[in-house]
């Protein structure tokens, strides 16, 4: 089976500043990635090129079978089929939380008001909210945006979903309740590539972790692999700082 | 490809500003060819006429000499008034704070031109009221009281803004240091200020240099109504009000842009 | 004194100012809402990613920030004659009793122009202040570059963007006074009106400040209370 994504051969650059050196990195559907590594080590950007957040300099991403530089591709359209849920939540404030969920099903998709309502509740209900479908995002604490956040990702029906970062904004209170929904999509059938320093999320559910430092992939094993035998100097030295924290 | 124009522009200034001149000059041919196809912009351009426009009538100051130094005794004298009331409004002491504040908003809220007919006409009424004789000024004189009374109203607000952007501790160290409330201002508190003003300062000379063609309504023969008169005569307002446009353009999108220099080199140097 | 004030001329001459007055306030009405609309455009161009749309609305915001409003409400009368080139616009003046259909229109073009351009730069910073997620997000969810300024950073920017928007507005309704050396008929008009035939240019003129003070107050007063309603959900999330 051909990997969802593919990234071959990247490079990206920041003016003389070296983002992405030689990435090259697959996923396959359904699989559950993590990305970690130490701050600048290029994994907010690798995740933010797979929906074209960020452009690339050099080489090839095939999402879901597009080229994403292909002319003839409509990003619009592949954005679609790709999630992305953002450190700061980015939630649009002058609308309620039922308005941000529905917006774009029925603006981009087409979907009938009373049908993306509806998609809308039982998603609320799914993260545990459904009492705050008419307020606005800054009457809710933080682990409730982003579990809106969340609810507003699926009800795209997306293939992939991108996390940024999801818990490093929340107080510590909150993240549980984050993680667990988390935890709850990554045992259905979503491809997901999440970027967190959240290692006990990282351990419990994913199928692979990738560890990045300095715009490359150092190291890339399984779960129990990486966190007992790390191959790499890099690696070690990292897994020691977060895990002695 | 258009990526990489872009970034062209952006590393040869000089061959932007050809580029846009270029553009802009091609675009306003095309307007006037649509238009106003037959031009007789000879006819306009003449000698006498050129040095009536930029230096009035010969034994007189006019035109856009007059301009120049309208705008800049305005602006020269409401700095000084602007900022005795632009530190009243700042100041806390209700006595000096409620003039000051009528004396703003009532300027602003008028209209430059209304201003301009309000001193014209005040004047030989004050005179009559207060000195018993009929007082007559130049129109350009009258102008002048007309431009600094409007333009004091905002260089207040600019010097308010300016002191209330030096944070608290400045007011603090100098305190502490035995300081008086003047000497404070004197020595710290405005030569900071001031600085930081200066940006804001150009932007209403700019705008007062725009303004002077208001003056036109009083009889005083500045750059613009030196224009009307010739057109008076000749008839061609597309051409003559055309060159006037270009001319007032020039003149103030340069100073626009070199504000924008002096702002950024500012900063530098409060950042330093 | 020495100076005999004579308000009553104020009286004698109220139709004048009232007439001037309803004139002021068709130009400033329909200026603001067209200049709001241009302004919006321009802005959204201005703030464009593409250079070129960028580029080109920056011409238009320089060209007619430069050139005084004077210059430009003089180049439009005497160059054109609008009710020949728009006859349409014959229509609508009988529709809103203009007398002067020609000096009318081409005030209140100049007017649009110029305030459009100042529109434009308050519209641009207002969406660049819109944080990038928010774009980010919108993006996303596979929203196409005018939805995504559409629905949700437009509406942002809108609000944030009330009070210098308002010191906007005002400005249109004090350069509105600029009609009357194209002989419109307004408020700046009536008061050399007054003064030509009474020489009570004074009284005049003061009386017709007062009137400009009471139309830029009541602009104020409503737009901050659009600004009150619309305050909901401008907070961060």
């Amino acid at each position: 089976m051909e990997p969802i994504i593919q990234m071959k051969n990247i490079q990206k650059y920041y003016g003389n500043y070296h983002a992405l050196r030689n990435v090259n990195f697959n996923v396959q559907k359904g699989e559950v990635v993590v990305v970690c590594g130490p701050s600048g080590s290029g994994k907010s950007t690798l995740i933010r090129c797979i929906n074209r957040l960020e452009d690339i300099d050099e080489g090839q991403i095939i999402v879901d079978g597009k080229d994403l530089y292909d002319k003839k591709t409509n990003i619009n359209k592949l954005r679609q089929e790709v999630g992305m849920v953002f450190q700061h939540f980015n939630l649009f404030p002058h609308l309620t939380i039922l308005e941000n969920i529905t917006l774009a099903p029925i603006k981009v998709k087409k979907v009938p008001k009373k049908e993306a309502e509806e998609l809308a509740m039982s998603l609320l209900d799914r993260v545990k909210i459904p009492h705050q479908a008419n307020k606005y995002p800054s009457e809710l604490s933080g682990g409730q945006k982003q579990r809106v956040a969340i609810a507003r990702t699926l009800a795209m029906k997306p293939k992939i979903i991108l996390f940024d970062e999801p818990t490093s904004a929340l107080d510590p209170e909150m993240i549980g309740e984050v993680l667990d929904v988390m935890k709850e999509l990554a045992r259905e059938n979503y491809t997901i590539v999440c970027v967190t320093h959240e290692m006990g999320f990282a351990r419990e559910v994913s199928d692979r972790i990738v560890f990045m430092d300095a715009g490359e992939i150092v190291e890339e094993n399984t779960p129990e692999e990486f966190f007992n035998n790390p191959k790499t100097d890099r690696a070690k030295k990292f897994l020691s700082e977060i895990l002695h924290h | 490809m258009l990526k990489n124009i872009e970034n062209y522009f952006k590393k040869h200034k000089f061959q932007f500003w050809i580029f846009n001149t270029v553009i802009i000059v091609t675009l306003l041919k095309i307007f006037q060819m649509i238009a106003y196809p037959e031009t007789h912009f000879s006819e306009f351009f003449t000698k006498d006429n050129m040095r009536f426009l930029f230096f009035g009538k010969p034994g007189e100051i006019g035109g856009l000499v007059l301009t120049f130094i309208l705008a800049i005794s305005s602006i020269f004298l409401s700095f000084f008034i602007g900022s005795i009331f632009g530190i009243a409004r700042w100041s806390k002491i209700k006595i000096i704070k409620i003039p000051a504040i009528i004396y703003i908003e009532l300027l602003r809220a008028t209209p430059l031109l209304m201003v301009i007919f309000w001193v014209f006409f005040a004047i030989p009424v004050f005179s009559m009221a207060f000195f018993h004789t009929q007082a007559h000024v130049s129109p350009t004189v009258a102008a002048i009281i007309a431009f600094t009374l409007f333009t004091s109203a905002y260089v207040a607000e600019i010097v308010r803004a300016g002191i209330n952007s030096i944070p608290k501790g400045q007011f603090e160290a100098a305190k502490s240091l035995g300081f008086t409330s003047s000497q404070t201002f004197i020595h710290i508190i405005l030569p900071q200020a001031y600085r930081k003003m200066i940006p804001a300062f150009v932007s209403q000379f700019v705008a007062l240099f725009k303004d002077t063609s208001l003056a036109y309504t009083i009889g005083v023969i500045e750059f613009f109504r030196a224009a009307t008169i010739i057109n008076n005569r000749l008839y061609l307002s597309f051409e003559i009000f055309s060159f006037v446009a270009l001319v007032y353009f020039s003149i103030a999108f340069s100073m626009s842009k070199f504000s924008h220099k002096l702002e950024k080199k500012v900063e530098k140097q409060l950042n330093a | 004194m020495g100076y005999e004030f004579d308000w009553h001329v104020l009286i004698e001459y109220k139709e004048l100012l009232i007439n001037g007055l309803i004139t002021t306030i068709k130009l400033s009405a329909l200026g603001i809402l067209f200049s709001f609309i241009i302004g919006s455009i321009v802005g959204i161009g201005r703030a464009s990613k593409n250079f070129w749309i960028s580029l080109f609305a920056s011409y238009y915001v320089e060209s007619f920030r430069n050139i005084p409003l004077i210059v430009q409400m003089f180049f439009i009368y005497f160059t054109f004659t609008l009710s020949q080139i728009f006859p349409f616009l014959n229509s609508w003046g009988n529709f809103l009793h203009i007398n002067d259909v020609d000096a009318f229109f081409s005030a209140l073009l100049a007017l649009i122009l110029y305030t459009g351009a100042y529109i434009g730069e308050v519209v641009k910073a207002g969406i660049n202040s819109i944080p990038k997620g928010q774009f980010e997000a919108a993006q996303s969810l596979g929203m196409n570059r005018f939805q995504v300024m559409w629905y949700i950073i437009y509406p942002q920017a809108v609000r944030i963007i009330i009070p210098p928007l308002t010191s906007q507005f005002l400005n249109l309704i004090k350069n509105s006074s600029l009609a009357m050396t194209i002989g419109v008929a307004e408020l700046t008009f009536a008061t050399q009106q007054i003064d030509a035939e009474t020489f009570r240019g004074f009284e005049a003129a003061t009386a017709v400040t007062i009137l400009y003070i009471f139309l830029t107050l009541t602009t104020s007063f409503f737009m901050n209370l659009i600004e009150i309603k619309f305050s909901k959900g401008v907070k961060n999330a």
